[in-house]
């Protein structure tokens, strides 16, 4: 008891200090703070609706193309993921080394060289918008990532459950899915959930092919409206909240992957 | 009913098993008796189509030669194994490690009926139906894996070390186990440390030194055999 309080008192000492330094520096700053005129472009009043206010363009427009882009990217990274982590593991000499190959090219480039290179150099006549790109490179890049924890979550299946699986009569295919699959996914899912929320923070790069993301629109209207600070601080919580809410759902999914076994192995007999 | 003829296994460079021939006739408990990494693992392993590299032939009665076939259409055949080290599902409950066990199997009331012949073997597992299988005692693993190759009804029950790990009062239960479910006509094919007990119940037992067989007989014949009692029964 004694040392929770301890604990408790030198943390708040700790934070206390670092508030005292932040709230100093933004005074001694002579910074002019107007909240009231950053408001309107979060949320502007409408007395006819039903909440009470509209959405205004940083999160009708920003936010909503940001969740676009990071749930198809997303999609795409873990398919992509999974599927390079197959190949590497189990495909062919051609296909495993085609599979290491864009693993390594990918993971050492920079996002945004990638995201440059493919904006000028995917032909004109293909019909890509900015956005699709966005999508496409973000998926690869973060597919590139997804695929090395998913091929050590597999690796990290003992070989002796693939023979006991065998064993009962299960096909190789079926050992993947019923055995294998189950428990790699459990070791692979926190580091999943940390490359997904670096993949929601990297959408923010495609505001440099001109896509009218959140980040993009922020520095758009900070630099408009000189309210650099109004602005960026409430979009970097977006970002936090956006990470929050992907851990919470990491969370339910962790345990309906536990509860979900009894079905599963139900339904595996009756195939 | 199983004749294993001449088997070799390799692991890359190391010949562990150097022509081992073995029979097993119908209805009886056979074991395999022999210090660490003489090849008993490695030929039960051979005998499930679990090892890559084997030559010599493991001819099973109705099945022809089985060598070289795949793990899952062995246990087709009527043939399981209750691996070394346990090897249940960790992340299943123990209910649906039984419940993969019978993988194979279409005959639902046959399975229910099995799964609760194997709960009235091992009253513990019924206990334990619903805790995952990773966080049972290593005891409890092991009577769940014996449990889980039981529920394939299989003709031939290949048990690889039954009693490791197990509490002594617990080794002679198991012991009673194997004996009980042999009299209801599977055949047993049993691996095993503790030499004494199991040429105790054994019809017939061979003694392996470093991949080749170098004794044979029946259970009782090799009880009493000076160089077995000298080397594997401590006296
Ligand atoms: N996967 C493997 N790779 C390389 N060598 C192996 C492998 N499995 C077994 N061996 C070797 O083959 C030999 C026989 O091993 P095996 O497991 O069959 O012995 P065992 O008689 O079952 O021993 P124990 O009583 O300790 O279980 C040993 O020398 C072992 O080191
Ligand atoms: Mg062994």
């Amino acid at each position: 008891m004694r040392s929770w309080l301890k604990d408790a008192f030198f943390c708040c000492l700790f934070f206390a200090a670092v508030a005292l330094l932040v709230v100093r520096g933004a005074m001694g700053s002579g910074y002019h703070w107007q909240w009231e005129r950053a408001l309107p472009f979060f949320f502007t009043p409408a007395p006819q609706s039903v909440f009470g206010f509209h959405l205004g363009p940083l999160l009708a427009n920003g936010l909503v193309t940001t969740l676009r882009i990071s749930a198809c990217s997303l999609a795409l990274a873990l398919l992509t993921g999974l599927v390079l982590a197959v190949l590497r593991l189990a495909g062919g000499p051609v296909s495993r080394n085609f599979a290491l190959g864009t693993v390594q090219t990918v993971r050492n480039m920079p996002l945004m060289v990638l995201l440059l290179g493919v904006y000028m150099f995917v032909p004109a006549s293909w019909n890509l918008s900015a956005e699709a790109i966005a999508i496409l490179v973000l998926g690869l890049f973060e597919g590139a990532y997804m695929a090395e924890i998913f091929r050590a979550g597999i690796l990290g299946v003992p070989t002796g459950q693939w023979e006991a699986a065998m064993c009962l009569g299960l096909s190789p295919w079926q050992a993947w899915r019923l055995v294998a699959l189950p428990q790699a996914a459990r070791q692979s899912l926190p580091p999943i959930v940390s490359q997904s929320v670096s993949l929601v923070k990297d959408s923010s790069l495609a505001s440099i092919i001109a896509v009218s993301e959140l980040s993009q629109q922020s520095g758009i209207i900070a630099s408009d409206t000189f309210l650099p600070f109004e602005i960026w601080l409430p979009v970097a919580g977006i970002y936090l909240l956006l990470a929050l809410c992907l851990a919470g759902l990491a969370k339910r999914l962790e345990v309906s992957l536990s509860k979900g076994h009894m079905a599963r192995t139900a339904k595996a007999r009756a195939i | 009913m199983l004749s294993i003829a001449d088997l070799h296994v390799y692991y890359g460079g190391i010949h562990a098993v150097k022509g081992i021939s073995l029979d097993i006739a119908k209805g009886q408990i056979v074991t395999l008796v022999g210090a660490n990494g003489a090849g008993k693992s490695s030929t039960v392993r051979a005998v499930s189509g679990l090892v890559k590299s084997c030559t010599g032939s493991i001819t099973y009665e109705g099945h022809g030669n089985i060598l070289g076939k795949a793990p899952e259409e062995i246990v087709r055949t009527g043939i399981a194994l209750s691996p070394e080290g346990r090897r249940i599902l960790p992340h299943l409950t123990v209910e649906e490690n039984l419940q993969l066990g019978a993988y194979i199997r279409n005959d639902t009331q046959g399975i229910a009926k099995d799964k609760e012949w194997v709960y009235s073997l091992f009253p513990r597992l019924k206990e334990r139906a619903w805790q995952a299988g990773g966080t049972l005692s290593g005891g409890e693993q092991q009577m769940l894996a014996v449990g889980r190759a039981l529920m394939s009804n299989p003709d031939i029950v290949m048990l690889d070390e039954p009693s490791l790990g197990l509490a002594p009062k617990l080794v002679n239960e198991i012991f009673a186990i194997i004996k009980h479910i042999n009299s209801l006509g599977k055949t047993i094919l049993l691996i095993e440390q503790n030499a004494f007990a199991a040429l105790s119940i054994a019809h017939k037992a061979y003694i392996l030194e470093t991949g080749t067989v170098v004794l044979e007989g029946t259970g009782q014949e090799l009880l009493h055999n000076p160089e077995v009692k000298k080397a594997y029964l401590g006296g």
